[in-house]
């Protein structure tokens, strides 16, 4: 049992690495990623992306794991939970509030004039 | 009936029990404004995930996910840059090797632990999971290992997937090497909810470790003719 328990360690503090950089300020915002994306994609589309990517960089860092860990990695909410080691109960209450943060975000962006980018 | 917001993403994110499913699909159709919600939730799904998806994605071939997850329900990962994984793979591999030994039962500790430390600092399938390894078909379906895919490596050894079932379920792979088994990933199984206990969670492989399994193989997964004659063979050539 401790040994799975340490080695759950290592296997949280990898995917918690993984899940902040991939939602990280400065590799969201990378100009040649975006750059290489657009192509014959419209502009529209690509601000929309970097809207939803600034969104999620934004949120607070609890909601920001648990949208990374559910939405970008594709965890479950039990293994979500798990890497974090909180109950599922916490992460399900942290996705729910960075969820009705981003729409909130989004939803701003979009109705408003042009957004905010 | 009432169902909360987060009950309802938890709709939208396929968490929920069959029961509770019916229900709110029921509820849906009684009720636009509950199909709204859903709608809602899963487009903000979609787009966090189109947001994000691009880097690191390396396409897994659909045969392996298939037969290694034994399952399509639940969507598919992404995947992790292999570099991440054989540091962490290595650094599972030098605990292990700091004297300890895996049990997958914790019991009263008399079972024998499934890994060791073998000569010349390898890590080696011992006792229940090292006669698996040789013995079990993956059609067979026995004692507290699975046996799932069986492979030939790109240095064209032959691996094989398994997980342990037990207090605390491990999957992995491990590979033939000259006579024993050497495992050269290991992670904890992912837990299935109550009720449908360690068999389906010791053969779901977690994301990781199907990646890594697609960076070592060579051609495709053997088939069960196949399997059986390598194992005829004892593992050699």
């Amino acid at each position: 049992m401790p040994t799975t328990g340490w080695m759950f360690g290592i296997m949280r503090n990898a995917w918690i690495d993984e899940a902040r950089s991939r939602t990280r300020r400065d590799r969201v915002f990378a100009p040649e990623e975006a750059g290489a994306t657009v192509g014959d994609d419209s502009s529209e589309s690509q601000v929309r992306l970097l809207a939803v990517q600034r969104a999620v960089a934004d949120l607070p860092e609890e909601q920001r794991l648990a949208v990374a860990l559910v939405l970008v990695e594709g965890l479950s909410y039990k293994e979500a939970a798990d890497v974090l080691e909180v109950p599922i109960g916490t992460l399900t209450s942290r996705l729910a509030r960075g969820r009705e943060a981003l729409q909130a975000a989004l939803s701003d962006r979009s109705d408003g004039s042009g957004g905010r980018t | 009936m009432k169902f909360s917001q987060e009950m309802l993403m938890a709709y939208a994110d396929g968490e929920l029990d069959a029961e509770t499913r019916r229900a709110i699909e029921a509820a849906m159709a009684a009720d636009p404004q509950v199909a709204q919600e859903i709608e809602r939730q899963r487009a903000v799904r979609a787009e966090v995930d189109a947001a994000f998806a691009g880097v690191l994605e390396e396409q897994v071939p659909d045969r392996l996910l298939r037969a290694a997850r034994k399952t399509t329900a639940s969507p598919q990962r992404r995947q992790w840059a292999w570099p991440e994984w054989t540091s962490i793979a290595a650094s599972l591999l030098i605990g292990v090797l700091a004297g300890r030994a895996l049990l997958p039962d914790t019991g009263g500790g008399e079972k024998n632990g499934i890994i060791a430390a073998g000569v010349d600092g390898r890590i080696v399938a011992s006792g229940q999971l090292a006669q698996a390894l040789s013995e079990q078909l993956s059609s067979e379906d026995s004692g507290d290992i699975d046996i799932g895919l069986t492979f030939r490596s790109k240095s064209g050894e032959y691996c094989r997937t398994f997980g342990a079932r037990g207090a605390s379920a491990v999957v992995g792979f491990a590979c033939r090497d000259a006579e024993v088994w050497r495992v050269d990933m290991l992670s904890t199984a992912p837990r299935t909810e109550a009720g449908s206990g360690y068999r389906m969670a010791s053969t779901q492989l977690p994301a990781p470790v199907v990646q890594a399994i697609a960076q070592r193989m060579q051609g495709e997964a053997l088939d069960a003719d196949e399997e059986a004659l390598a194992r005829q063979r004892r593992w050699r050539e």
